[in-house]
């Protein structure tokens, strides 16, 4: 037994010493993304990084992802031990800017989509991040299942609309809206929120809630109504049956066997479907308003945008690399993945939207607005929309509760 | 006969979850069928997009370094530990007892971020040692808790007597106590390899270089974020939870001889 | 003798060593923390006295992820017992199968609690197989893990299931250690099978509930993985242990002090109630 514990305590320093030999060499730049590795933009990234390991010497650029992204960018915020460059998600001002390199003196700087400009830019008129595309998304539907249902997606102008195409839908046994709504993949209601909220509090240009929101004077009774509108869904009968059990991965499913018409996402529902079913005719309209004072809008946002570590040992290299990402053809293949528009403007950035191309557009003269939790909460609010929601569609919370839970979360983050 | 039966359904409700996983591992996204439907034809390219998207040949040498490490270690602090705690009454040894009994009880996660920034000041996340260390220090108090519970068995008259003889006190640790640790080392090797090699918490903060990367985290991927194939990830699991399954079906005599002998004093 | 021993608490060091460093420096930095309003990543907080621990007693998820970390805890932990112990007398005499059916038993231990979770969670999705059973027999098929109730209930049922096998194993082997004398000489004094079991098996096991017991209970109390593979401490917050709570507000809703301040009260909670089972095991031992 003595003899086996030294064996053991030799290997250990055995394996300590090959781990330090191995440690030298090229410089390692590390690109930590939120995508999972078997999603399309996590390859086309890793894509993206072998080119340029191929024709860069000295330099190996590696992508990782962690699981739970966000929560690991968070503890190495704590230790400000990050990597060297990672994707937002849309958080590049509100909870990353202490840590990112400002990048308004590199030489794409002019070429950011000015649609975009405003949502990634600090009160001091820095940004952040190299938006390779940019997310315009409304209401994603099957178009063959509204055909069936003999809904115009195009005449659904307020939430009353919608929920008449619901019934339609409905009625020829087929399932209005998938949510997911599964506890593990509560960010599916939480998107739901950030596609809904809006259009009670935000995008009625003669009465709204922007301000409010905040200064931190909102009245937090106008929830109530936004609360409502996922309870009187689920009421109707319009959600997937498995409403609170219902995954991610389920959405585009049942979405691409034309089992479901409608879903809250953004234009990355529609490129998974295609992957399930290519021949299924899919598109996106504005998301309705609350009444017929106000008009249907979009969503708009970062998708896919990578900043630099501030205080990373590998900035310059990191840079670069961030350069060579910024090339039109780099920034038009990510954004044509998504099925979005390019993220950078001017000759050569475009990415071929497809199928989509007429859905695009149709929105000409149709208002964007950011994600409600984004531009709107704080940070730190996101889990707090997730989780009233889960709870709202289970039943194990009441409107009252939620708004108050909401209210609660509100004031300590703020 | 009934004693036979209700072996079976008991086997039955315990391998449900396993063969559920099994047969959606074995069936591609195309196939809707029932979960409880054996697939037609196995599909052993979910097995295969496991192996190569997820990295698991890579993850599997890294765990079961570090699971080995870790182990060594584990083995030769408490074996040291646990002698002076189970033979010395003494009032400070008594508080060193507790304080390692309480050390078992401080729930991971109220250390999660102060130990991080510990372990950056150190230089140690993503490194090999630092999670090693870790591991080690929160799994050294059960151990030491079993060696010493173990040692107590052992008769004092046999320390008494090399004393006569004229050995040292760690002449007789080294001569008379260690070989007779052997029954109890091995349940702390198993308990603690087992630990190690499911752990999924504290791989997840500290290890976060690609290559690095263990098991759990690779299957965890698999479910977790968006775009992920319940088939694939099933497969994945499979394969994970696979190397303990037959290490244990062929050792199981020393699996449960070592959990008992660690549990009756 | 004392003496000498005293010579070898040097052997102690190192653990202790490493100790320190690792658990007790963070722990006390940890309750630093908990006086802060610290997000948990920014080089920006404050101190803000005994707000978080205010808190604490106001939450309502508090409240309620306090009930559930006891219901998991002291839930698993009963019915451990009572399965463990079942196995272990169904096991204690030879017949064909009896090998399997403990290794089938015990397999489950091995296996990592969050894969563990992903794979019951085939079995409680909609279109899972526990559904199929349900739409087969001609029933509506439910939603699991949509109520409080049932999902708590299989968060009990899967960590009930998944480590009974450590209580089988720790009972079969006391079982295996009472000599046959003392059940022959309870018979020959005419005791029925009830009274041998009370008056000799289960005295005689005494060493075995207090190990099966104490090992259960510090990790139901502690519980994590499961629920984070099962429910994510949903739906809304009626799922969560402490544990999962102060995950949670550690990392969704960067409240690193809250969060803090909890793990102080789990820790203190873990510990109360591990001594006063010691105590209460120390009383039996010294009456019997």
């Amino acid at each position: 037994m003595r003899r086996s514990i030294a064996g053991l305590v030799i290997a250990l320093v055995a394996l300590g010493a090959t781990t330090a030999a191995s440690a030298q060499a090229t410089k390692r730049l590390t690109v930590a993304v939120n995508f999972s590795m078997t999603d399309s933009t996590f390859v086309a990234l890793q894509g993206l990084a072998a080119a340029y390991n191929r024709q860069t010497s000295g330099v190996s650029v590696e992508v990782v992802t962690y699981p739970r992204y966000e929560e690991a960018m968070k503890t190495k915020m704590a230790a400000n031990d990050l990597p060297d460059l990672w994707t937002t998600h849309g958080w590049s001002v509100a909870r990353y800017s202490e840590y990112l390199e400002p990048l308004n003196r590199q030489p794409w700087a002019s070429l950011v989509n000015p649609t975009i400009k405003g949502v990634i830019t600090d009160k001091a008129g820095k940004f952040f991040v190299l938006p390779f595309d940019m997310e315009v998304a409304g209401v994603a539907f099957n178009r063959g299942v509204l055909d069936q249902a003999r809904v115009d997606p195009a005449a659904i102008k307020t939430w009353d609309d919608f929920k008449a195409a619901c019934a339609r839908v409905k009625a020829i046994g087929k399932i209005p809206v998938h949510i997911g709504g599964s506890a593990q993949d509560d960010w599916t209601v939480g998107n739901f929120y950030d596609w809904t909220a809006p259009s009670f509090l935000i995008t009625n240009d003669r009465g709204n809630a922007r301000k409010t929101l905040k200064d931190g004077s909102f009245d937090w009774k106008l929830w109530a109504p936004v609360a409502r509108l996922l309870v009187d869904f689920r009421d109707a009968g319009y959600l997937n049956p498995d409403y609170t059990q219902g995954t991610w991965a389920d959405v585009s499913k049942k979405l691409a066997s034309g089992d479901v018409a409608f879903a809250f996402f953004g234009n990355y529902v529609i490129g998974e479907a295609k992957k399930q079913n290519p021949a299924g005719e899919y598109g996106f309209m504005p998301v309705p308003a609350a009444s017929t004072a106000d008009s249907p809008t979009v969503i708009t946002g970062e998708r896919v945008a990578l900043g630099v570590w501030r205080d990373g040992k590998n900035k310059k290299e990191a840079l670069k690399f961030l350069a060579f990402c910024a090339r039109p053809e780099n920034v038009s293949a990510i954004a044509t993945i998504n099925g979005n528009p390019t993220g950078l403007v001017g000759a050569g950035y475009a990415s071929d939207l497809g199928d989509l191309t007429p859905y695009f557009d149709r929105l000409k003269g149709i208002r964007g607005f950011p994600y409600f939790d984004r531009e709107y909460l704080p940070s730190g609010m996101w889990d707090s929309l997730c989780k009233t929601g889960t709870g709202l569609l289970a039943n194990t919370m009441t409107i009252d509760q939620a708004v108050s839970k909401m209210k609660s979360d509100y004031e300590s983050l703020r | 006969m009934p004693r036979g039966v209700a072996a079976i359904v008991i086997c039955a409700i315990q391998l449900v979850p396993l063969y559920i996983t099994l047969t959606v591992a074995l069936k591609p996204q195309t196939d809707l069928s029932s979960y409880w439907a054996l697939p037609v034809r196995a599909a052993w390219s979910n097995f295969a997009r496991a192996v190569e998207s997820g990295g698991l040949i890579r993850a599997f040498a890294n765990t079961a370094a570090i699971t080995a490490a870790s182990t060594a270690l584990v083995v030769l602090l408490a074996a040291m530990a646990a002698y002076p705690l189970a033979r010395s009454g003494s009032r400070l040894n008594k508080t060193v007892s507790s304080f390692v009994l309480s050390i078992m009880m401080v729930p991971a996660l109220s250390l999660l971020v102060p130990l991080y920034v510990l372990l950056v000041r150190m230089r140690a996340v993503s490194t090999y040692w630092g999670i090693t260390l870790v591991h080690v220090a929160f799994n050294l108090p059960l151990a030491i808790f079993l060696f010493t519970n173990f040692i107590k068995t052992i008769p004092r008259e046999l320390d008494e007597a090399a004393v006569i003889d004229g050995s040292s006190i760690y002449g007789i640790y080294y001569r008379i106590i260690l070989p007779l640790l052997k029954p109890v080392t091995v349940t702390v090797i198993i308990l603690t390899s087992v630990a190690v090699w499911n752990d999924f918490q504290y791989s997840l903060y500290f290890l976060q270089r690609p290559s690095m990367r263990v098991v759990t985290l690779s299957i965890s991927s698999f479910f977790a974020t968006s775009g992920s194939d319940p088939h694939v990830a099933a497969a994945g699991a499979i394969l994970a939870i696979l190397p303990v399954t037959l290490l244990y079906v062929f050792l199981q005599r020393y699996f449960v001889k070592g959990m008992v002998d660690s549990a009756l004093k | 003798m004392e003496a000498l021993y005293k010579k070898a608490n040097i052997l102690y060091i190192p653990a202790l060593a490493l100790f320190a460093l690792f658990v007790a420096y963070p722990f006390v930095d940890g309750i630093r923390i908990a006086f802060t309003n610290w997000n948990g990543f920014s080089r920006r907080f404050s101190y803000v006295g005994l707000r978080n621990f205010v808190r604490l007693f106001k939450d309502e998820n508090v409240r309620a992820s306090f009930w559930n970390t006891l219901l998991y805890g002291f839930g698993s932990t009963f019915f451990q017992q009572v399965l463990g112990l079942s196995l272990a007398l169904f096991l204690d005499k030879k017949f064909p199968g009896r090998g399997i059916t403990r290794t089938v038993v015990y397999l489950p231990v091995l296996i990592s609690a969050v894969i563990m979770g992903y794979m019951w969670y085939y079995l409680l999705q909609y279109d899972g197989a526990l559904n199929d059973i349900v739409a087969l027999a001609g029933g509506e098929k439910r939603l699991w893990l949509s109520s409080a109730a049932s999902a708590k209930s299989f968060i009990l049922g899967v960590n009930t299931l998944q480590y009974c096998g450590i209580s089988m194993v720790i009972y079969m082997a006391g079982l295996q250690n009472i000599a046959p004398m003392y059940y022959e000489a309870a018979r020959i004094e005419g005791a029925g099978e009830w009274q041998v079991f009370r008056r000799v098996t289960v005295p005689l096991l005494y060493p075995a509930f207090v190990t099966s017991i104490t090992i259960n209970l510090i990790g139901g109390l502690k519980l994590f993985d499961i629920i984070k593979a099962l429910t994510g401490g949903g739906p809304g917050y009626t799922t969560n242990s402490l544990a999962t709570l102060i995950h949670s507000s550690y990392f969704a809703s960067q409240m690193a002090g809250f969060a803090a301040a909890n793990g102080l009260a789990l820790f203190v909670l873990i510990l109360a109630i591990t001594l006063s089972l010691q105590a209460i095991f120390r009383k039996i031992e010294v009456q019997s």
